[in-house]
């Protein structure tokens, strides 16, 4: 045994020992040095001291590590872990002695050529100067890794070099080896010491990976963005899922998709305290498998949200890359959710950044779509952009019920039956629509056989109408029975549902043995399901309504299915599916070419001329910034749909800098306006009722009350066209105000009248005229203040390169208060960038 | 962005296996589910099915895809009869008479509102039926079975 004080010399000098250490240890160090690939062995830095102290810590390892450049040890005690469960004392205490000298020799190289500093070891926990992004009890190696991304490496370094393996061959099932759960890392890894001439570590065997991984079959990696949504504030800015896309299995909705979710407590168990935990943190971002039946489902006839595919530009490398990551964040990722900061959006990203070489942008509001801009910035391996969308976007029932409605009218034309059938198919008592289609049935079956191929593709679109309406039932059913399910006890708090998870998910053996996804749909994914309709808007049908609608739809389809099998036309599934798909295709072709880039970070001036009350003519600059600006009408290929409108934290100034005066302010902090009325097969009227609301603040100073603070809003009747980006909508409401100014502060409330239309003009890119006009009238100043207000524009799109690049709008704005006070009329041309974020 | 649209928000239940996703099982599922299908040849029908059985992941399904089997099987077409179709091996060029042979026996594999998983069990164990029995999809059926033991 070496005594306290003696140096021992170890590995050729390279080591020197000080302390009180038994020659098994001796042995041990020595050994943890010949783990290390030979080029790492020859160290920066002079001889590597170790000093040993008598008295025991866990593993040996003292913290801190190091004393005046000393590595310091001290005797072995062992802790608990289920991966050195098969290892005796003796070996555990070999494990530590050879890992101890791994991780000081990684120290002493990183501190020589910065590898815990570069990018690309920081992307993978997420580091920034706060710490890392992972906070999950199994994103380091062992705790100790958690305090900086250099501690990161090394504890990493430690398992990596000497794994348990090492010292016990078969201690671990190969699944649960630490090289089958971060490839990533130790890819890395690989890249930051090559330059060294360290060859790459044989790829270890990780049979349960490879089988979900099936990278033979890979295709391809897509992001989804799942629409957004005015069901609920948290989906005002839509939802990013990731998906692999294999060949094999050609489609089938048993694919995995990876779904970025926050444990919540149950929704009935919310309140102010869940608002600001979503705000500021608190809640545990992950990753969660669920089969893509699942989702489209829960996205397309759940919530009735529409879901955009984009693919991820990819090497074959990379793809690879990529589902190693996805494998490991799944099992050993958990971000900290912030609503506006770190969401499903950011965390995409963040799992993606390891993964492409292109640094990835970080907008200031983690919107999904702004997210998906900067990804859609970036140049993947080839130069290319990463992100390119496919077409065409996956449909809401209620979104393609709507567009077979169209092409049935189109049918009905050609089709013998009295308009009266027609109109009583489309009757919004179920009652009645099913005894038009027993009409129309023995209509079918007694027509011409040159006609049924035509009959059945009306039926076809019939069976998608009512499927929207069928969801809607069902939606409204699972609603009600949550409504009489009673509490069977206290909901597991998300702490310990993390917890849980993540013991389970780290033993792959474990893992194996539970039944997941599927099956905890049994109890759980219902549950949700049924949580989540009642966050959606109440029902419309009651019960007895809604389970007709079911029994109909049931009806419908057996009906149908008898009728296709009467034909016997041995493909027509598929014509019917074809027909369908040449549907949207031609719709989606005649469409315009969407405008790339999303409506986040929008910024736009404008310049002219204005005539103030008092007759003078200046010139007139506005500018408008907003996180978020998108309006009706508006075609992106990223964002919101054509059907809805949002602004988040706008400012809107205007001034006539020639007379030095700034001539009026707006500011919202929200607003929302949409166009989607009810589904079929509500009433006409239902069907074309939308809304807007607005917050904010508005300052004029020739107004009697020069700045407003409030809210308006508006039910809008409306008329749509050319796939929404052509609408005419007209509205009233209540607005209410506290009016700031010269006559005091005061309470102003009244009625608010509203009048927008947009027409979309024939091109490749997607101009358009817009009308803007809205009259108040507020009570509770000292006279009635009544104001009309109205803006026409015209929007040209000046693209070149195959991307839309500005947008130009002259405008003619005008203003006139009726109860005698003054008027203005400006006209200027605004100028908007619409080509993307730069490029990094 | 949405944490409550995602959130794991469970259940009222103890099972660990409610909080946790395993994608490797969603893999074994469409294995296991063709066992399911072809139990007739492959044997354990007779077990009574577990909670943590295919089977039960084939009664999920079935819930889960209920109105879409049933515009498939109207339409002839859909993703429902896809995800069919894969579990029980049929080939992309048997997939037309694979669609009408489902429409011919809707009545056997449609399931009600909530089916039990005695309900997957029978509706699945038809669908294979029909397959083995109809000359133009015996084949994909039989081939399902050959790669496959017997219990």
């Amino acid at each position: 045994m070496a005594q306290a004080g003696d140096a021992t010399p170890l590995a050729g000098g390279r080591l020197a020992v000080r302390g009180t250490i038994t020659a098994a240890d001796l042995e041990a160090l020595a050994d943890g040095l010949s783990s290390l690939p030979p080029r790492l062995r020859d160290f920066p830095g002079g001889p590597l001291e170790v000093d040993v102290a008598a008295a025991p810590c866990p593993r040996g390892l003292v913290e801190p590590e190091w004393l005046e450049g000393r590595f310091q040890l001290c005797a072995f005690a062992p802790v608990e872990s289920w991966r050195e469960e098969a290892l005796t004392l003796d070996e555990r205490r070999q494990l530590w002695r050879r890992r101890a000298v791994v991780h000081a020799v990684i120290t002493r190289w990183d501190e020589a050529r910065g590898w815990s500093a570069t990018a690309s070891w920081r992307s993978i926990n997420g580091w920034t100067d706060d710490g890392p992004a992972n906070l999950s009890p199994f994103a380091m190696a062992r705790t100790r890794g958690a305090a900086s991304a250099r501690l990161d490496l090394a504890t990493f370094a430690e398992t990596f070099f000497v794994p348990v393996e090492a010292v016990h061959p078969g201690a671990l099932a190969a699944d649960d080896a630490e090289a089958c759960r971060d490839f990533t890392r130790a890819r890395i890894l690989h890249t930051l010491v090559a330059p060294l001439g360290v060859p790459p570590a044989p790829r270890p065997d990780c049979p349960a990976f490879e089988r979900w991984a099936r990278r033979s079959q890979l295709e391809r990696l897509e992001v989804l963005l799942v629409d957004a949504s005015g069901r609920s504030p948290e989906s005002l800015f839509g939802h990013v899922v990731l998906r692999p896309v294999w060949r094999d299995l050609g489609g089938a909705t048993f694919d995995t998709v990876m779904q970025v979710a926050a444990i919540t407590p149950p929704r009935g168990a919310l309140g102010l305290s869940h608002l600001w935990r979503g705000l500021t943190g608190g809640y545990g971002l992950g990753f969660f498998s669920l089969s893509w039946a699942d989702v489209r489902r829960e996205a397309l006839s759940d919530e009735q949200r529409s879901i955009r595919r984009f693919a991820v530009r990819l090497s074959p490398p990379e793809l690879g890359f990529a589902m190693e990551r996805l494998w490991e964040v799944e099992r050993r990722a958990r971000l900290d959710y912030r609503f506006l900061t770190f969401n499903c959006a950011s965390a995409v990203s963040w799992a993606l950044a390891p993964v492409v070489s292109a640094p990835l942008g970080s907008p200031a509001l983690d919107a999904p779509a702004a997210v998906l801009d900067h990804l859609a910035a970036a140049r993947a391996w080839d130069g290319g952009p990463l992100l390119s969308a496919i077409a065409p976007a996956l449909e809401s029932t209620t979104r393609r019920a709507e567009r077979n409605d169209d092409a049935r009218a189109r049918l009905e034309a050609e089709l013998p039956a009295p308009d009266a059938l027609w109109s009583r198919a489309r009757s919004t008592s179920v009652g009645e629509r099913e005894a038009a289609w027993a009409r129309l049935l023995a209509t079918t079956r007694a027509s011409d056989a040159r006609l049924r191929r035509r009959w059945m593709s009306w039926w076809a679109a019939t069976v998608r109408i009512e499927r929207a309406a069928a969801d809607s039932a069902a939606r409204d059913l699972a609603a009600l029975e949550l409504s009489q399910t009673s509490d069977a006890g206290a909901p597991m708090s998300p702490e310990l549902q993390w917890r849980e998870r993540d013991q389970v998910l780290e033993r792959e053996t474990v893992l194996a043995s539970k039944v997941m996804v599927l099956d905890r749909a049994t109890l759980e994914l219902a549950e949700r399901r049924m949580d989540r309709a009642a966050s959606a808007p109440p029902s419309l049908l009651p019960r007895d309504e809604a389970e007709r609608t079911l029994a109909a739809f049931d009806r419908l389809t057996a009906d149908v299915a008898e009728l296709s099998l009467d034909l016997d036309e041995p493909d027509l599934g598929r014509a019917l599916e074809e027909e369908d798909a040449r549907d949207l295709a031609g719709l989606a072709a005649a469409a315009p070419t969407p405008i790339d880039q999303s409506s986040h970070g929008h910024l736009s001036a404008v310049g002219g001329v204005d005539v103030d009350p008092a007759g003078r003519i200046g010139a007139r600059v506005a500018v408008h910034a907003a996180l978020v600006a998108q309006r009706l009408g508006d075609w992106r290929a990223r964002g919101y749909g054509p059907r809805t409108g949002v602004e988040v934290l706008g400012v809107e100034l205007a001034a006539a800098p020639a007379m030095e005066q700034l001539r009026e302010a707006h500011l919202t902090y929200l607003s929302f306006e949409t166009l989607q009325g009810a589904s079929l097969p509500a009433s006409a009227l239902a069907r074309h009722l939308g809304f807007d609301a607005r917050l904010a603040s508005d300052w004029q100073p020739l107004r009697g009350s020069a700045w407003r603070h409030g809210l308006e809003g508006h039910l809008l009747a409306f008329a749509i066209g050319d796939g929404g980006r052509s609408h005419l909508a007209l509205g009233v409401g209540p607005a209410a105000f506290v009016g700031v100014g010269a006559e005091g502060v005061r309470g102003l409330g009244g009625a608010s009248g509203r009048l927008t239309a947009r027409l979309a003009l024939p091109g490749a890119w997607p101009h358009g005229l817009r009308l803007e006009a809205r009259a108040q009238s507020l009570w509770g100043g000292p006279r009635v203040e009544q104001s009309v207000r109205g803006e026409v524009m015209a929007e040209w799109v000046i693209a070149w390169g195959g991307r839309a690049r500005w947008v130009v709008s002259p405008r003619l704005s005008a203003e006139r208060r009726l109860d005698g006070g003054y008027g203005q009329v400006a006209a200027g041309v605004g100028l908007e960038w619409v080509g993307g974020v730069p490029a990094r | 962005m949405e944490p409550s649209s995602t959130s794991w928000t469970t259940s009222h239940s103890t099972g660990s296996a409610q909080v946790v996703a395993g994608s490797a099982l969603l893999l074994a599922s469409v294995d296991g589910i063709g066992r399911v299908v072809y139990s007739s040849r492959l044997g354990g029908t007779g077990e009574p099915p577990t909670a943590e059985g295919s089977v039960a992941q084939a009664r999920v399904w079935l819930e889960a895809n209920r109105l879409q089997l049933a515009e498939d099987l109207a339409l002839g077409t859909g993703p429902a009869i896809q995800d069919l179709a894969t579990v029980a091996n049929i080939a992309p060029e048997h997939r037309p008479a694979f669609a009408r042979a489902l429409q011919r026996h809707r009545a056997d594999v449609l399931p009600g509102a909530a089916p039990t998983v005695a309900d997957a069990a029978r509706i699945m164990s038809a669908v294979g039926t029909m397959v083995l029995d109809d000359p133009a999809l015996s084949a994909d059926g039989e081939a399902f079975v050959a790669q496959r033991p017997t219990r």
